[in-house]
């Protein structure tokens, strides 16, 4: 696995590069060493790391001078570069910096776009030195709609091409105080290629499969990595919301232990057998979790109140059924068309459990991944925050720790919390561990607002207009 | 008055009454003076050629699938296929209509079987002629293609 080296970048900043990484390079991860607005010493990691992206700013190089010229090659070692600039910075673009044979510096100015990023990570990456090999998610890069560099993006590259002097190819593991991204993904279970089967079959309804075509157990590509929930099980439909998830989740928040609802999700989440749930022995609510539809005769709002309300919450009584039990429910009850009569069990939960939340300040007192496997229903909830669908969209790319998605977005830490617990508890997400190299503490720094200015930029407006 | 509808003469007849034979466009005019070019394309095969003209410079791509079709996994697979070039440069979000009668089975579905193909699983349900459910479509499409530059952000 080849690494691209974050040096001088904001945990946000950094956080946004590794997501555009992780998002069009299935073998490239990144490796960040912490901004501290000074040159960082490299461990052995980042010294084999095949490509630099280099804030200067945070390197304390806003200036071109010849100590920080001298600084910045030593710091690149040969090595091509995506070079953020900021404010006035301009003068390093029209330096003429001494880089070596095949070396290829690109220049962005800051704010860029993930597109520009994309195309710069492309030129450096694409180094015979860097890994020519690197296969990226896009299967051509030329013809009518390839990307055009921007017009800020300037390249400069080496006069003549000679062999580089460091096998950079050399791999080491990462010391623990340093950020190595997707190792868990895809080194820890060393399985990343293999297919894994459908974790539940069912999960598409069993009749939904066979309107929709699906031969029952058809494989699923590995694209979350060999650390989902159901990675131990090879073939074996695993759900996707278990025992050892809410574990990990529930170590995570312990305040969620003290939610009665979150409670009461958890027994009825833990495996995927149809429940009831009964309130005084009559039966208020059945669920199917494999299915993923929740069915009451109570009205709508009765049903809010009775689980909005603790104490009612508290006294539900769960009950596992068995299939012949199941379809003596069914049949005593409103039988068949009553799945569509309700609702879907990870809109009832994220609602439900996100108004429970509403109170409660989350306090995420450990770490672990999590991709979206399903995006949430956003069309069909009650409450759906801006910040919730960029969540969504960031965790469905590609696998974040909790950790990482508060470094990013240091003033929305409550949200990012609420949004991270109502995933998993609603199934939308597989949970994995965090590698044993996991994140750093954000520096202090990180939680204040960043100083750079913000861009009115396209999509800022675009999304203002939407909003 | 010139219309992007026509008198279905297809088997979409049995769906609707007109279908559209052209591009329909729509117009966004942004607070930072940019604009955003919304355009329709019909989905028939026959308009291929359409396709690829219409992806030219898009920044990304919202895909309404029907589920009360045959096997609208059938059509997913398919206009995948036919766009994954694109898809792999931009992204793509799919909406899934007339749900009322199928529950969530398609959108599970669709989402497993966008996992499969190796794409983000950005599906969701949505009537086409809600606005807010446009909305909140097109929005999951820009944070799929600029995941740290919105709004939400700071």
């Amino acid at each position: 696995m080849k690494r691209v080296l974050l040096a001088g970048l904001t945990e946000r900043d950094a956080a946004a590069v590794e997501t555009t990484v992780g998002t069009h390079w299935n073998d490239l991860r990144v490796h960040v060493l912490p901004r501290s607005l000074g040159v960082p010493s490299q461990d052995a990691v980042a010294r084999c790391c095949v490509a630099c992206v280099i804030d200067l700013f945070g390197l304390g190089m806003r200036k071109v001078t010849p100590d920080n010229e001298r600084r910045l090659m030593e710091f690149l070692a040969g090595r091509s570069a995506v070079l953020l600039l900021r404010g006035d910075s301009d003068e390093w673009v029209s330096h003429d910096l001494s880089v070596k044979a095949q070396q290829k510096l690109v220049w962005l100015h800051m704010p860029c776009s993930s597109m520009e990023m994309t195309a710069a990570l492309r030129e450096v990456t694409a180094q015979p030195h860097a890994g020519a090999s690197l296969s990226t998610r896009e299967p051509s890069l030329v013809g009518p709609m390839s990307y055009r560099p921007s017009s800020d993006a300037v390249t400069s590259a080496g006069p003549e091409p000679h062999p580089p002097k460091q096998d950079l190819a050399r791999e080491s593991a990462p010391p623990p105080s340093q950020h190595t991204s997707g190792v868990g993904c895809e080194e820890q279970g060393g399985a990343a290629q293999r297919d894994i089967a459908v974790r539940d079959a069912g999960c598409r309804g069993d009749e939904g499969a066979r309107h929709l075509h699906i031969p029952s157990g058809a494989p699923v590509a590995s694209v979350y990595g060999a650390g989902c929930a159901w990675e131990a099980a090879g073939s074996t439909p695993v759900p996707l919301v278990n025992g050892q998830t809410l574990e990990r989740l529930f170590g995570a928040f312990p305040l969620l232990k003290d939610l009665a609802l979150a409670r009461l999700l958890a027994k009825v989440v833990t495996d995927d057998s149809p429940k009831v749930l009964r309130v005084n022995d009559a039966v208020a609510v059945a669920a199917h979790v494999r299915q993923g539809w929740v069915f009451s005769k109570l009205p709508t709002t009765a049903l809010m109140r009775l689980l909005r309300t603790p104490d009612l919450v508290g006294a539900i009584q769960v009950e596992a059924l068995g299939p012949a039990q199941w379809d003596e429910l069914l049949q005593a009850g409103t039988g068949h068309p009553m799945r569509r009569a309700n609702t879907t069990l990870d809109e009832v939960t994220w609602d439900l459990v996100g108004e429970a939340l509403a109170e409660t300040r989350l306090v995420a007192e450990g770490d672990f991944s999590l991709r979206l496997h399903r995006f949430p229903n956003f069309t069909r909830l009650n409450s759906v925050d801006a910040l919730d669908i960029q969540l969504a969209a960031i965790c469905a790319s590609m696998a974040q720790t909790v950790s990482g998605l508060k470094r990013a977005f240091p003033m929305h830490e409550q949200s990012v919390c609420r949004f991270v617990v109502l995933s998993v508890l609603s199934g939308l997400a597989c949970v994995m561990p965090v590698p044993d190299t996991g994140a750093v503490p954000a520096p202090a720094n990180a939680r204040t607002p960043s100083r750079v200015g913000v861009r009115t930029g396209f999509f800022q407006s675009l999304l203002g207009k939407l909003f | 008055m010139v219309r992007t509808d026509a008198d279905a003469t297809d088997d979409v007849k049995l769906l609707k009454k007109t279908t559209t034979v052209a591009m329909d466009f729509g117009l966004m005019r942004l607070a930072s003076g940019d604009q955003v070019r919304l355009y329709g394309t019909p989905g028939q095969q026959r308009f291929d050629f359409m396709w690829d003209i219409l992806t030219e410079n898009a920044l990304g791509l919202l895909l309404m699938l029907r589920a009360t079709a045959p096997d609208p996994l059938a059509d997913l697979r398919h206009y995948v296929n036919e766009f994954r070039d694109f898809i792999d440069r931009s992204a793509l979000v799919v909406g899934i209509t007339h749900t009322e009668s199928v529950g969530s089975e398609v959108r599970r579905a669709a989402s497993d079987e966008l996992v499969r193909l190796g794409l983000p699983s950005c599906v969701m349900d949505a009537d086409a002629r809600v606005r807010t459910h446009m909305a909140t479509l097109v929005k999951a499409l820009i944070y799929a293609i600029e995941p740290f530059h919105g709004s939400a952000r700071r």
